[in-house]
């Protein structure tokens, strides 16, 4: 009998839980280096659950009951936090159940907040995504963290980041997903300063917390602006009251908020996007957060989580809906940021630092694609995330398993002409960058194309975006060159090892190969199969999210030629890419000397990574510690100086009377007589009456 | 005689009683003589209330002089002690060594030496310094052992 | 349950004696029946918290007359729980143990003393919080500053002397003019009520108070007396100097009472007398009081980031997240008290932790500096785990329990700044919620800076050769301090509403007044448009004083007095409000 899908949802996140909970007490004493076994087990019965929700999930979205938008089903775990008569009911808050009928809501709204999981297309398939890619990732790290002393640590992490990460994608409120936002930053936290006594390496921890930080900054407050605006923060509509993303509104778009508020909200939440995907202008941390163990790199920083920001966006494409103000701004800073990322990766020296900037440069499709808010945009958005899941867990599955023969070098200048010593490697890392270079008919070809063919279609309606489109092109060559750059300057040329890989270096071992063959396999097939088959887009249209009628009115069907001509420019660019990364970097490198003089301020540029770091430190960091530091001045001199004044003036007052105190008995008695005197005086003369 | 003269005239005695204790108190600093001169105004007061009974018929005034009598003795015997232990400090009757139980960083009275060019015009009786064993004069202690 | 509340009460006491008494020449003895006592007290709690019905109605109450005489002075020896006073009796028990148990080792002079003045503080925690009389409430407020007093000035560090005297005399002169606040408050009182009887029971004075409250003016200037000793115990920014000092010098013991007991006293002072007893200055006061809230959050967490001492730079921290209890508290919303009262405990939790964590290294290298200190996770793992555990609760982490607290404050704040905020102070509002938001963040800041410097990095120990025994990781009696503080702040993490519950029926009413006094003086015509929260459409059944009573009282008194601060801001308004609510 197979489980239902309640089940299926709570067992997917749990498995990994439980895993992670044995590893943490058992690692150290008893598991050892038998440690990844709890994890690898927990991990492949949540991706056989998933499996098996994804096909339910098809099975009933397909099925779906005609008064629904779009199918989905939740599941309550517990309340977290309920309080009555919180909010008096805003105008935007809307009955679920009696459509249409004012007086259908209390005067004030609970706040009520339920550990609530769902089920729809969406969640279904990153569900599936994520844990096929970490139970790949988590087999290929048995062997590449074997023997590190902190072996059973490193999968207590795994697991928890994996449960983090499917609680994320399956919460049904915007506060679970905050919460498990930040889970998912917290384990990122943890696996990049998994070598914590490397000092950088603790930094880059805490730099990409900070940044993050910043960035649910605006997400926070997004919640509570959505808080104040719709009079809840559920997904689904529960308690009678209709969720933000819930059939109610869904049913009737007119519900959305528009204006300024909308604006506001979307922005926010996209600044909250902008901080966990690593986008402009908060992009700074993922570079740094190389600093990780590279299957950290792979399933973290490239496949999963910094996919979490397209995925929240996409969930939300309701309330994009009516901003298109906001529409725009994603789209700007998708293209602005994936040209950044391009252009900065063009001269990296450092292998997985290249692979970063192209996951920057990646996501910023992704957003580029959920800019263009038509149904064909978003869904090719999705569908680049999904395909980049595989090649770039690949990639960076591949760089590991190089910087695992090179005795953990990774600067790309030491070594090359690898092939022969690591030929499963160099295939599977071929599979990878043509990938991502988008050469037919690899996955990355598929969604990419997807991504400029919708561009070029809200061109139609918004002149604008032909820029970006142009633009779109431009970077998709700068991704083709630098990828072959990479591949070129590790694979090819003379055969160079570094003296830290000893005297055989030799290809990674069986654990690690396997994950990278089935990777290969993924990053040929998986775009070509869904494009064909029309499934991803098709499927991912199911989602409530997407079903509604605004979406899918915008929707203007893809018009094959003109995709076909997108298709036909892009592998083009990807192949002229191609010649000119193996022109340059195949044979003697005098061109690329010739070309670095020719264009030395612009390669300074790029190889200083635009100066991000060091404005943002002029601009924030600096001011923000001599504030510090100034307040800390403040506080000693001034604030508690004032205390200590006050404290003196007890004694000043006190100093006033002392010469009294002569130690004359004489003067003593003489001042009472005076005093009687006085006092006497007083009484006789006083005027009575 | 009527009363209210006889009256005054006991009031006269007692202020002048108690204005000579004061006078005394304030002058002296021979610690013995400032309790005696206290003690000088306690009897001053008595008289006082001594003479304010009478005029009354009230024995009131009577009693309570008793009752002082009885306190001062008390009070006297206290007093001396602790006088005595006052000299024990310090090795001298002159309640000006106490004033450095005053304020700290307050100046202190200073005795202005008196010029070595002073001559009284006119010698006082003097009483013996108290508290200070005086000197056996032999002179006496030989004509007394010839009597 | 009186009866075993008033022995929960006095159990420290009495183990203070016997440990003065009988075990004063042997160490072991000392420390053992210290430890039994403050675990027999958690039990007792226990069992009280276990019984306790979350309804607004006192629990377990004992009362009986105590000073007084036949000119009506009614003071009463009276304890009782209820929901707000109900987590921070547990907690104060809680800590106890946990400062039992860090001074298990570090405290080798004069054990005894030591021991006994930490339980004699441990009941005053317990009766300030049980206490339902202003006599015996300020007795026992007062005696918590004795211990604590002794406890920083004897076993203090290098400059406890001048920390001692300042941590005294800074807060002993606050609340001498919050005493007379409450005399003025039980004075008014028996100047209107009916009875002959000076009554100086805090409910009764609570539901006397809603019948005929206290003149405007009066209550302006009673509010502030009040404000003195409690927003210096809190301590709201600017009153803030003596914290980090007394922190500093304090022994870890007292740091953690101090962090995790004494501080919330300041504020529970305020959700005791102040906003339900003095609604209208209450409401006069909120735009002030927001706004020194948010400066302390946004000033503590800078102040944090410029220190170099551990145990200073938690202390700043202190300053910024009673910031956030402060904020909570004043912005009168229900999300936004509960979240406060929640957000005591929370800071109980975490920064007891901290404070107990700081004290295991410094027992270990004998400093504070965090540039003498580095990659400590090699060498103590453990201490590691909680500090980093502590560390991640107190930056109000989703999933543990700080977040549950900010959230419900912040998002409080936020819908009064958007929702109900007086017109001419919308922008000032929003402003200080998005800048309470931004402390989140800067929050994160300091702390990871802490977490990074001392805990990752390269190892680097501070000069220990002194210290004979090579450097242990946690030894057994300090997991045991720390273990209980982890499973409340995972606890109140993952389910807040378990807590929350418990204390709601009481929250309710407690603001309740106050925020019918700032509905008032914001208008009806912004009311009608949106109106702040009330929590009298459910509330009135259960126990308040409803609103029909209070337009009774209110046309018995005839013209509403207004004070000139008043005045000055809003013209006086007909109550309208409360007419409409008739119909």
């Amino acid at each position: 009998m197979t489980p239902g899908i309640p089940t299926l949802l709570i067992l997917i996140p749990a498995l990994p839980l439980t895993a992670t909970i044995v590893t943490a007490v058992f690692g150290r004493s008893a598991l050892k280096q038998n440690s990844h076994r709890p994890v690898v087990l927990a991990l492949l019965g949540s991706f056989v659950a998933s499996l098996m929700m994804l096909a339910q999930v098809r099975q009933e979205s397909e099925a779906k009951p005609s008064q629904m938008v779009g199918w989905e089903t939740s599941v309550d775990l517990w309340n977290w936090a309920e309080v009555p008569n919180a909010l008096n009911t805003p105008p935007a808050a809307h009955s679920a159940s009696v459509q249409g009928i004012e007086h259908g809501l209390p005067a004030a709204l609970p706040f009520r907040i339920d550990l609530t999981l769902r089920a729809d297309a969406l969640t279904s398939i990153m569900l599936a995504m994520v844990t096929f890619i970490s139970l790949l990732v988590a087999i290929y790290a048995s062997g590449y963290m074997h023997g590190d002393r902190g072996y059973w640590r490193f999968f207590s992490y795994i697991g928890l980041f994996v449960f983090s990460m499917t609680m994320l994608v399956s919460a049904s409120n915007f506060v679970l997903l905050y919460v498990f936002w930040e889970a998912v930053g917290l384990c990122s936290y943890l696996l990049i300063g998994f070598w914590y006594e490397k000092p950088e390496a603790a930094a880059a921890g805490k730099k990409a917390f900070l940044v993050n930080r910043i960035g649910d900054f605006g997400f926070a407050l997004a919640l509570f602006l959505m808080w104040t605006t719709y009079g809840t923060l559920n997904f689904h509509d529960a308690h009678g009251i209709a969720g933000i993303l819930g059939q109610t509104r869904l049913a009737d778009p007119e519900l959305y908020v528009g204006g300024g508020v909308a604006t506001a909200i979307c922005l926010l939440l996209m600044l909250g996007a902008c901080g966990k995907s690593a986008q402009f202008p908060l992009h700074i941390w993922l570079p740094d957060a190389m600093e990780g163990p590279t299957p950290v790199s792979a399933l973290i920083h490239a496949a999963t989580m910094v996919t979490a920001g397209v995925y929240m966006v996409t969930r939300c494409t309701p309330l994009f809906m009516v901003s298109p103000d906001a529409q725009h701004v994603v789209a700007l800073v998708g293209f602005v940021t994936a040209a950044i990322g391009g252009v900065i990766a063009m001269t990296q020296t450092d292998l997985k630092r290249v692979l970063a900037y192209s996951t920057i440069s990646q996501l910023g499709y992704m957003f580029l694609g959920l800019g263009v808010a038509t149904l064909g945009g978003i869904t090719s958005g999705m569908f680049h995330l999904f395909t980049h899941a595989f090649f770039k867990a690949l990639l960076f599955l591949g760089a590991g398993s190089v910087m695992h023969a090179m005795g953990g070098v990774v600067d790309m200048r030491r070594f090359g002409g690898l092939r022969r010593l690591m030929p499963t490697t160099h295939w599977t890392f071929l599979f990878g960058c043509l990938a991502l270079a988008g050469v037919i008919p690899f996955a990355g070809f598929w969604s990419k194309d997807a991504i400029i063919a919708a561009v070029q279609e809200r061109a139609h309606d918004e002149p604008e975006f032909l820029y970006l489109y142009w633009g779109a092109l431009v970077v998709a060559f700068l991704t083709s060159v630098y990828t072959f750059r990479a591949f070129f300057m590790t694979f090819y040329g003379s055969e160079r090892v570094p003296y830290e890989a000893g005297p055989n270096a030799h290809e990674s071992p069986t654990s690690m190969t396997v994950p990278l063959t089935i990777l290969a396999a993924c990053a040929l097939v998986v775009g070509a199969y869904f494009e064909r088959t029309e499934g991803f887009a098709e499927f991912i249209k199911l989602t409530p999210s997407l079903a509604y009628e605004v979406v899918n009115s915008k929707n203007v069907e893809i018009v094959s030629q003109s995709h076909t001509l997108v298709g036909a420019i892009s592998t083009l660019v990807a192949l002229t890419g191609m010649g000119l990364a193996a022109f340059l970097y195949l044979g003697d490198e005098s061109q690329v000397a010739l070309l670095t003089r020719l264009l030395m301020p612009l390669y300074l540029l790029s190889h200083g990574k635009l100066f991000f770091d060091q404005i943002y430190n002029v601009l924030f960091v600096w001011p923000l510690w001599t504030l510090a530091q100034a307040s800390y001045w403040i506080d000693r001199v001034l604030i508690d100086g004032l205390v200590d004044l006050v404290g003196r003036i007890p004694p000043k007052l006190a100093a006033l009377l002392r010469p009294l105190q002569t130690g004359m008995v004489q003067f003593y008695a003489l001042a009472m007589v005076w005093g009687v005197v006085i006092l006497i005086f007083t009484l006789l003369t006083w005027p009575t009456h | 005689m009527d009363e209210s003269a006889l009256l005054e005239n006991y009031l006269i005695v007692g202020a002048l009683l108690f204005g000579t204790g004061l006078v005394g108190f304030f002058s002296r600093r021979n610690m013995i003589v400032m309790f005696l001169s206290a003690e000088m105004m306690l009897q001053g007061v008595s008289v006082n209330l001594v003479a304010w009974g009478r005029y009354h018929n009230d024995w009131g005034g009577q009693m309570l002089v008793i009752f002082i009598l009885t306190v001062a003795a008390c009070e006297a015997a206290i007093a001396l002690a602790v006088v005595l232990t006052l000299f024990h400090k310090s090795g001298s009757l002159d309640i000006a060594i106490w004033q450095r139980m005053r304020e700290e960083n307050q100046p202190a009275y200073v005795d202005r030496d008196v010029s070595p060019d002073y001559q009284p015009d006119h010698q006082w009786p003097k009483l013996t310094p108290s508290g200070i064993e005086p000197k056996p004069d032999l002179e006496e202690i030989t004509h007394r052992a010839h009597v | 349950m009186p009866t075993l509340l008033l022995l929960t009460i006095f159990t420290p006491t009495l183990g203070a004696l016997l440990v003065w008494a009988f075990a004063r020449n042997d160490h072991a003895a000392v420390r053992q029946s210290a430890l039994v006592t403050a675990i027999t007290t958690l039990g007792m709690i226990a069992v009280l918290l276990g019984d306790f019905a979350a309804t607004d109605q006192p629990y377990a109450t004992l009362s009986y007359p105590w000073l007084g005489d036949s000119s009506g002075i009614d003071i009463r020896f009276s304890i009782g729980l209820d929901g707000l006073s109900l987590w921070l009796f547990g907690l104060s028990a809680l800590l106890l143990l946990t400062s039992v148990l860090v001074s298990w080792e570090a405290i080798i002079d004069r054990p005894a003393t030591f021991y006994s003045l930490l339980l004699l503080l441990g009941s005053g925690m317990l009766g300030v919080f049980a206490a339902r009389d202003i006599i015996l409430f300020y007795i026992f407020f007062e005696f918590t500053l004795i211990p604590l007093f002794f406890l920083i000035g004897v076993w203090g560090s290098e400059d406890r002397r001048y920390a001692a005297a300042k941590f005294f005399l800074y807060t002993l002169a606050g609340s001498v003019l919050t005493f007379l606040g409450l005399l003025a408050i039980v004075l008014w009182d028996y100047n209107h009520n009916e009875s002959e009887i000076m009554t100086f029971s805090i409910p009764a004075l609570t539901a006397g108070l809603a019948q005929h409250p206290i003149a405007s003016p009066y209550q302006l200037w009673i509010f502030l007396a009040l404000f003195a000793g409690f927003a210096i115990k809190v301590p709201l920014f600017p009153l803030h100097t003596w914290l980090p000092l007394a922190h500093v010098q304090a022994p870890t013991a007292g740091s953690v009472i101090l962090a995790g007991i004494l501080l919330k006293i300041g504020t529970y002072g305020f959700a005791r007398f102040s906003i339900p007893m003095l609604p209208e200055a209450t409401a006069t006061c909120v735009p002030w009081l927001l706004g020194l809230s948010v400066a302390g959050i946004i000033y503590g967490a800078l102040v944090a980031l410029a220190q170099s001492d551990m145990k200073r730079l938690i202390a700043y921290s202190s300053v910024s997240h009673l910031g956030y209890c402060m904020l909570g508290l004043f912005a009168l919303t229900s999300l936004s008290v509960e979240g406060s009262v929640l957000q005591m405990i929370n800071h109980g939790l975490s920064t007891g932790g901290l404070f107990a964590a700081v004290g295991m290294v410094y027992e270990r290298y004998h400093t504070r500096e965090i540039r003498q200190l580095g990659g400590l996770a090699r060498r103590t793992p453990r201490l590691a785990f909680f500090f980093v555990l502590f560390a991640l609760s107190s930056i109000a982490l989703p999933g543990l329990n700080g977040f549950a607290g900010e959230f419900l404050i912040l998002s409080g704040m936020f819908q009064r700044a958007w929702t109900a905020a007086p017109q001419a102070l919308v922008l000032a509002y929003q402003v200080m919620t998005v800048l309470a938001v931004f402390g989140v963040a800067l929050g994160a800041w300091y702390m990871l800076y802490l977490v990074q410097r001392v805990f990752f990095g390269p190892l680097k120990e501070a000069d220990h050769s002194h210290s004979d025994p090579p450097i242990r990781d946690l030894s057994f009696h300090e997991v045991a301090a720390l273990s209980p503080l982890v499973v409340f702040i995972v606890w109140i993490g993952i389910q807040p509403e378990f807590f929350l519950g418990r204390m709601r029926a009481t929250l309710g009413p407690v603001a309740d007044n106050a925020v019918e006094a700032l509905d008032e003086r914001q208008g009806r015509h912004e009311r009608a448009l949106v109106g702040p929260p009330s929590w009298s459409d459910t509330s009135g059944a259960a126990g308040l004083p409803s609103s029909a009573n209070r337009i009774g009282g209110q046309a018995t008194r005839g013209t509403r007095h207004f004070s000139p601060v008043d005045s000055l801001v809003s013209p006086p308004q007909l109550p309208l409000g409360e007419l409409t609510r008739v119909e």
